[in-house]
C-alpha cells in the first residue's frame, strides 16, 4: 500500500513513528466509527479524526504505556467531536429530494435518516449523544466509558440515565 | 418513590439503540490510514517529498492546516503587538510593570494529587490519589493525608464517602458524593454532617448529584421516578428531611446553583434556562447564545457574575446579571479565552491558555507542556484582570487552578500521570473587592460580548402542580 512507503523507511523514522503508525493505524477504523456516529457525517468524521490523529502524535510522549492508546485516542476523538459538535449545533439539514443520494453515499447519514432511534441520537446535546454512542454502539462498558471520557463512573452512570430520558421523551414527541 | 426508569423500557430502548447501528460500521477508508503514516513526517519538516504521495484530500489537510496556522500566527502577532503597546507580554505577563497588583501570602504544598478539593471546619477535605481516588484530608491545603485524618473528617457507617460537591446551611453540611452502585447508577449518594467533621449517608434516594444552597434552605435536584416525567426539586433546612418542592420545568440537560438561584436547561433550546429561588417557583431566563450552566455569585451591592461553559465557542464564559434573569456575556478586559475561571474569596481568578485548549481537554496536564496556563486575577468581579506573580521568579504564576474557597490552589502537570498537583497554596493578602454598582457599564469593556439585554417577562413553567411538602420516601438516616 502506498502509506506504507513512509513507515518502511526506518533510517528516516525512529521507533517513536513506527509505534505511533501501527498503534493509529490499528485503531483507524473504530475511530473513524466513533466520530461517523457522533457526528452523522462521514467527511466530518474523517476531518475529525485526521484532528484528532494530530494531536495524539503531539502528545504521543505522554503515553507512557502503547497498550493503553486506544481509550487514549478514543479520548481525544471524543474531545475533537464534542468540540465540533458545539460549533456546529444546527442540525444536517437535507434536501427532501437529495436523501436518498445521501443515504447512498454517507453510511453514518443514512443510519440517521433511515433510524429514527439514531435520529433521535443525533437531536440530543453532545455530551448524551457521547454516552449513548460509547455505551451502545461502541459497546463499552460503563467502566470503559468513564475511562474513556475521564469521568467517575457514577457521572457516567448520571449522564447515561439523562441521556435515555431525554431519548425516550424525543421518540415519544415523534410518536405524537 | 420510583426513581428508576422503568426496566422494560429501558430495555427496549437499549435493544433498539444497539439495533440501530447494524449495518452501519464502515472501516477507516484507505485515505484516512494513509493520513496516518504522514502524521510524524508532517511533525518533523514540511521537505519530505513523500508527503507528495499522499491523496488530494490528505493535502487539502495539510494547505487547511497551513492556513490556519498563518492565521494564527498572524492574530497571535498582532495580540502581541497590543499587548506590548498596552504593556503586556504575551499570554504572561512580568509583574514589574504591573505595580497596583493585589497580592499573596504563598506557601509551597506537598504536591499531592487533589481532586475536588472542600474547605471544612477544620481544615479541608477532597479525593487524593491517581487513578484511584479516595477521601484525604489536609489541615492547611498544602500536606495531604490518605486515610483522612478523623479530626477533619470522619466517616460513620458503610459506605464509601467521596465528595463531588458541598454546601452548608445553618451549620448543616451535605455533600453529594459518587454512585458505586453499578444497578443503581442514577442514585448518587447524598451525605450530611452537624459539624463538618462526622458525616453519614442519608438513606434516600433518587439525588441527581447537585445540590445547593437558597435563600431558604439546600436545595437539590432528584433524577424522573418516571419515563415522563423531568425530575424534582427538592429542598431541606437540614440536610436530613426533604420535601418534593416542584417538578423540574425540563428535563435537564444542565442544572446549577448558585447566589442567582437554581438554573435548569434542556438539550432542546441551549439558550433557555429555567430559574428557582425556593425550589417551588420557576421563571424562564434567557442566557447569551451558547451559555450554559452558569455558576453564579452575588456582588456586594447588587448584582451577579456567573460563570459557565459555553457551547459555541471554547473554554468557560463569564457573564454577568443585574437581576438574575438576563445574562450578559463580559470578562471585562481579560485577553483570550479563560479555560477555567473559580471564585477565591472575593476574587475572581482566571486561566487563560496561550493554546486553542478548552475545558474539555484541559484536564489532561500532557496538554500543559503546549499550552501553559496562565492566572490572572480580577478584585472588580471580573471588570479588570491582573496577573498572580509567581513568588520565587516574579513572574506570572502559571498552572490549573483550584479554589480552596478562601485560599487558591494552583497545579502544575505530573507529566508521568498526566495529572496535576498542587504546588501552591496562596491566600490573599489585601482587603475585599471594592462594592460595585450594580448598573451595567456604559462602555463595554474590551473582550466585552454583544447580546441581547432585552430582560424577557418571567414565564410561568409549564409544570403541573407543584407540591410542595410530599415527604420523600426514605428520608433520614
Amino acid at each position: 500500500m502506498e502509506g506504507h512507503l513512509i513507515v518502511t523507511q526506518q533510517d528516516a523514522l525512529d521507533r517513536a513513528s513506527y509505534d505511533y503508525v501501527r498503534a493509529a493505524r490499528a485503531k483507524a477504523s473504530d475511530a473513524y466509527r466513533l466520530a461517523g456516529y457522533l457526528l452523522g457525517d462521514a467527511t466530518e468524521a474523517q476531518d475529525a479524526v485526521q484532528d484528532a490523529l494530530v494531536k495524539a502524535w503531539q502528545r504521543w510522549p505522554s503515553l507512557r504505556d502503547p497498550e493503553a492508546f486506544g481509550p487514549w485516542f478514543d479520548r481525544i476523538v471524543v474531545n475533537v467531536c464534542r468540540d465540533r459538535m458545539r460549533r456546529h449545533r444546527t442540525l444536517r439539514m437535507v434536501e427532501l429530494d437529495t436523501a436518498g443520494e445521501v443515504e447512498s453515499a454517507d453510511t453514518f447519514a443514512s443510519m440517521q435518516l433511515g433510524d429514527e432511534v439514531a435520529g433521535a441520537v443525533a437531536r440530543l446535546g453532545p455530551d448524551h449523544r457521547i454516552v449513548i454512542a460509547l455505551r451502545f454502539w461502541r459497546d463499552l462498558s460503563l467502566e470503559q466509558v468513564a475511562e474513556t471520557l475521564d469521568l467517575p463512573v457514577g457521572t457516567v452512570k448520571s449522564r447515561l440515565h439523562y441521556a435515555l430520558a431525554a431519548l425516550r421523551t424525543e421518540l415519544k414527541g415523534m410518536e405524537r | 418513590m420510583k426513581t428508576r426508569i422503568d426496566d422494560t423500557e429501558l430495555a427496549g430502548l437499549e435493544s433498539r439503540l444497539r439495533r440501530s447501528v447494524a449495518g452501519h460500521a464502515p472501516d477507516a477508508p484507505d485515505s484516512l490510514l494513509r493520513f496516518i503514516d504522514t502524521v510524524p513526517v508532517f511533525a518533523r519538516a514540511a521537505r519530505r517529498p513523500e508527503l507528495i504521495h499522499v491523496g488530494l484530500r490528505v493535502r487539502r489537510s495539510f494547505v487547511a492546516m497551513a492556513t490556519v496556522a498563518a492565521v494564527i500566527v498572524a492574530i497571535v502577532a498582532a495580540a502581541a503587538f497590543v499587548s506590548v503597546r498596552n504593556g503586556r507580554v504575551g499570554p504572561t505577563s512580568n509583574v514589574a510593570s504591573s505595580p497596583s497588583v493585589p497580592g499573596w501570602s504563598w506557601q509551597r504544598a506537598d504536591g499531592s494529587f487533589v481532586e475536588r478539593a472542600f474547605k471544612v471546619p477544620n481544615g479541608y477535605m477532597g479525593e487524593c490519589g491517581n487513578p484511584d481516588r479516595t477521601l484525604c484530608s489536609s489541615p492547611d491545603g498544602l500536606h495531604w493525608t490518605t486515610p483522612a485524618d478523623p479530626r477533619i473528617v470522619s466517616v460513620e457507617g458503610s459506605g464509601q464517602f467521596r465528595p463531588q460537591s458541598l454546601a452548608e446551611y445553618n451549620g448543616n453540611y451535605v455533600a453529594a458524593g459518587l454512585s458505586t452502585d453499578v444497578a443503581n447508577p442514577q442514585d448518587i449518594p447524598l451525605w450530611r454532617s452537624t459539624d463538618g467533621v462526622h458525616w453519614s449517608q442519608v438513606a434516600s434516594t433518587g439525588f441527581s448529584g447537585l445540590i445547593g444552597v437558597l435563600p431558604g434552605g439546600f436545595v437539590a435536584t432528584a433524577i424522573p421516578g418516571q419515563p415522563d416525567e423531568t425530575g424534582w426539586a427538592l429542598t431541606s433546612t437540614d440536610g436530613l428531611s426533604w420535601k418534593k418542592a416542584s417538578r423540574l420545568p425540563v428535563a435537564p440537560n444542565f442544572s446549577t446553583v448558585g447566589s442567582a438561584g437554581l438554573f435548569v436547561g434542556s438539550a432542546i433550546d441551549p439558550t433557555k434556562q429555567w430559574r428557582t429561588l425556593d425550589g417551588s417557583t420557576w421563571a424562564l431566563a434567557e442566557t447569551p447564545v451558547g451559555m450554559t450552566g452558569v455558576r453564579s455569585y452575588a456582588i456586594p451591592g447588587g448584582g451577579f457574575v456567573g460563570i459557565g461553559f459555553n457551547t459555541i465557542a471554547v473554554g468557560d464564559n463569564i457573564v454577568r446579571s443585574v437581576d438574575g434573569q438576563t445574562w450578559t456575556a463580559d470578562q471585562g478586559d481579560l485577553q483570550g479565552v479563560p479555560v477555567a475561571v473559580v471564585v477565591v474569596g472575593d476574587r475572581l481568578i482566571a486561566d487563560v491558555s496561550a493554546g486553542n485548549l478548552n475545558s474539555s481537554v484541559y484536564p489532561d496536564a500532557s496538554a500543559f507542556a503546549e499550552n501553559a496556563f496562565a492566572v490572572w486575577q480580577s478584585t472588580d468581579w471580573g471588570r479588570t484582570w491582573q496577573p498572580v506573580v509567581d513568588p520565587t521568579t516574579g513572574h506570572q504564576m502559571q498552572g490549573l487552578v483550584q479554589s480552596l474557597s478562601d485560599s487558591l490552589a494552583v497545579c502544575t502537570p505530573d507529566m508521568a500521570t498526566t495529572s496535576w498537583t498542587i504546588t501552591w497554596v496562596g491566600t490573599p493578602t489585601d482587603s475585599a473587592m471594592p462594592i460595585l454598582s450594580p448598573a451595567p457599564a456604559t462602555t463595554p469593556p474590551s473582550g466585552a460580548t454583544s447580546l441581547p439585554t432585552a430582560i424577557p417577562s418571567a414565564t410561568a413553567a409549564p409544570s403541573e402542580p407543584a407540591p410542595t411538602s410530599i415527604p420523600i420516601e426514605s428520608v433520614g438516616s
